[in-house]
């Protein structure tokens, strides 16, 4: 259903542009739920919002295409683009507290894609925002209610509630449990995969925590500065991560059955993707990195659907 | 965040309480409706035709029965102060109105495109401000009345008064619509589809019109002083009776050589008042839809 190929992704700056996202392609099938995981930084959101060209100004695509159901996004017309945008591709933004307008109802914002993209009736449209406030799980007569009246994990809910407006097939969601505390985490996560099997949506979701992804994906992509390092099914992730970045990430994380130790962080930063480092970018932070390391290493098909980019797989 | 961005939603009688603890606000709202009484009751609380000459009573000092006493041609002053309070708030809310629509429809726009079109209407904005609008309206209305259009001379003081008085206004809103606009929601509203003006009008302009609606009672009174500026300048309408008008006639008959100052103190106290009281209730909105200038109550 979405083919991205070859994207790249460049922010312009004070001396030449900010490769935040390098060289990116993955696949997506009707129904199936991405994750896309990386460090702060690495161009995890660059990559989602250029899916929809929901870019700042001073980002632009520079090359690559984003084929959703075999028409190029890149080279879609605005109006065109508008009208695939929420009615096809929605997104639940990073940060649900900034993302709700502070004076107008809850109701009134879910209803606006639905006012916007379809020739409904404000009093359909406002039955249907209701629907989907009762939907994503909050009592429908809040739907009268402003933002501030929610707390964090309901306004959440509500962000989910407004990207279905339009019933789109693919959803990405953008952080969607971040600054959430661990119980309201895991209720959302159980609202995502209910959504998922309910509505046999296409999921992308990013994130930094693998957690949310191994409870809620099928497919996993780990990118690392600016390019994707390893793509694999949620299994194999987990179980046999090829990539010394993907292994270091799930190290990173403790395990509630193993040792009382402190999970290992990865030693140094990440690059400075206005000059990255020429070959493999993650080589200076790599224990494994030799003189090979310093040319691209070139994305490897290990068995089936699992890819990795590095010479030493 | 941002106090200014607290929803003015709370409902009439919520907004009260809140208003009605600021002695200020209260003292201000008691004096602009006192004014508005007496504008709409002018035709029976007045005592005589404010138009009416007695020549056999003329320079008489307050008395019981010319309470503010009587001009140089006869009038009764007390009659024509309450004439005068229609004109003050007629041109006072009228120019106002069009102040703030201009004001705030510039500052949208300036402060939504910052590119070409945002440092153009910012340029216009600074010129507005910069410029001493007493001598443009005097130019402006010179202007108007050497043309000889049938628009009464009242109305050609509105105009000119609002037209000179928006940049204020649109200097506020505009750096208000830029934190706005970079604000996520209006992201999200771009990204569900809504076009540039649905942008402005339903998602920023609301969250700036508590700023839009203290800034407007500041603006009367401004307006209500310009007016007066011009009148007393002669540059008004001298058939109609307004408290610059009577300013203007005690001036040009030397009222304050001949002592009549019963002539004089009447208007000029009702002007501070009228001015005072819109100004306090303004400041009151200010400071209610702005938490950060509330004193704190224990």
């Amino acid at each position: 259903m979405l083919d991205v190929h070859n994207l790249r992704t460049f922010y312009r700056a004070d001396g030449g542009y900010v490769k935040a996202v390098d060289d990116v392609s993955f696949h997506l099938d009707e129904g199936e739920a991405l994750g896309l995981a990386g460090e702060s930084g690495c161009g995890k959101t660059t990559a989602a919002l250029s899916i929809v060209r929901l870019l700042p100004s001073n980002a632009s695509i520079m090359g690559g295409e984003v084929l959703y159901k075999g028409q190029d996004i890149v080279k879609m017309s605005g109006r065109k683009l508008r009208r695939i945008r929420w009615k096809e591709i929605s997104i639940v933004f990073q940060g649900a507290m900034n993302a709700l307008n502070p004076v107008k109802r809850i109701a009134d914002q879910i209803a606006e894609p639905i006012l916007l993209h379809e020739k409904v009736s404000k009093e359909d449209a406002f039955q249907r925002a209701r629907k989907l406030v009762e939907f994503v799980g909050i009592d429908k007569a809040r739907a009268k209610d402003y933002p501030h009246e929610f707390s964090g994990g309901m306004r959440q809910r509500v962000m989910i509630a407004m990207a279905l407006a339009c019933s789109p097939r693919l959803v990405i969601l953008d952080e969607p449990t971040t600054a959430l505390d661990v119980m309201t985490k895991t209720q959302i996560q159980e609202l995502v995969k209910d959504l998922q099997k309910r509505l046999t949506l296409s999921t992308i979701l990013i994130t930094h925590d693998l957690s949310v992804i191994a409870e809620t994906c099928e497919k996993v992509a780990i990118m690392y500065g600016g390019q994707l390092v390893e793509y694999a099914d949620v299994v194999s992730i987990f179980e046999k991560p090829l990539h010394p970045y993907t292994s270091g990430l799930i190290r990173a994380f403790p395990n509630i059955y193993g040792s009382r130790e402190l999970p290992l962080s990865i030693p140094g930063s990440p690059p400075d993707l206005l000059h990255p480092p020429d070959g493999c970018r993650f080589a200076p932070r790599c224990s494994m990195a030799d003189k090979e390391c310093s040319e691209a290493p070139p994305a490897k098909t290990v068995s089936g659907n699992h890819y990795v980019a590095c010479w030493k797989r | 965040m941002s106090g200014t961005l607290i929803p003015f939603r709370r409902s009439l009688s919520q907004f009260w309480r809140v208003y009605s603890g600021s002695k200020k606000g209260v003292l201000g709202l008691i004096l602009v409706l006192f004014f508005f009484a007496i504008a709409a009751l002018a035709a029976y609380v007045s005592p005589f035709d404010p138009r009416l000459i007695d020549p056999g009573r003329t320079w008489l000092p307050p008395n019981s029965v010319n309470w503010f006493g009587t001009d140089w041609f006869g009038h009764d002053l007390f009659s024509q102060m309450i004439y005068g309070t229609q004109v003050s708030l007629i041109v006072g809310m009228f120019a106002t109105l069009i102040s703030i629509i201009v004001g705030t429809a510039i500052g949208l726009f300036s402060g939504y495109y910052s590119k070409m079109l945002g440092e153009f209407l910012e340029r216009v904005i600074d010129f507005f401000l910069v410029i001493p609008y007493l001598p443009l309206m005097i130019v402006l209305v010179a202007i108007f009345e050497a043309m000889e259009t049938p628009i009464p001379i009242l109305w050609v003081i509105i105009f000119v008064v609002g037209i000179t008085g928006w940049s204020g206004t649109a200097r506020i809103i505009r750096s208000q619509v830029l934190t706005v606009k970079e604000r996520q929601f209006v992201e999200r509203a771009r990204a569900v589809g809504a076009g540039d003006f649905r942008i402005m009008a339903k998602h920023i302009l609301p969250n700036v019109f508590p700023l839009v609606f203290a800034n407007a009672v500041l603006t009367v009174a401004g307006a209500v002083l310009a007016e007066v500026t011009l009148d007393f300048l002669g540059l008004g309408d001298v058939t109609t009776i307004s408290w610059g008008m009577m300013l203007h006639f005690a001036l040009s008959n030397s009222a304050v050589y001949r002592g009549a100052w019963w002539w004089i103190v009447p208007p000029g106290v009702a002007i501070i008042l009228l001015v005072m009281g819109f100004t306090m209730i303004g400041y009151s909105i200010e400071e209610i839809s702005n938490p950060r200038l509330r004193g704190r109550k224990a």
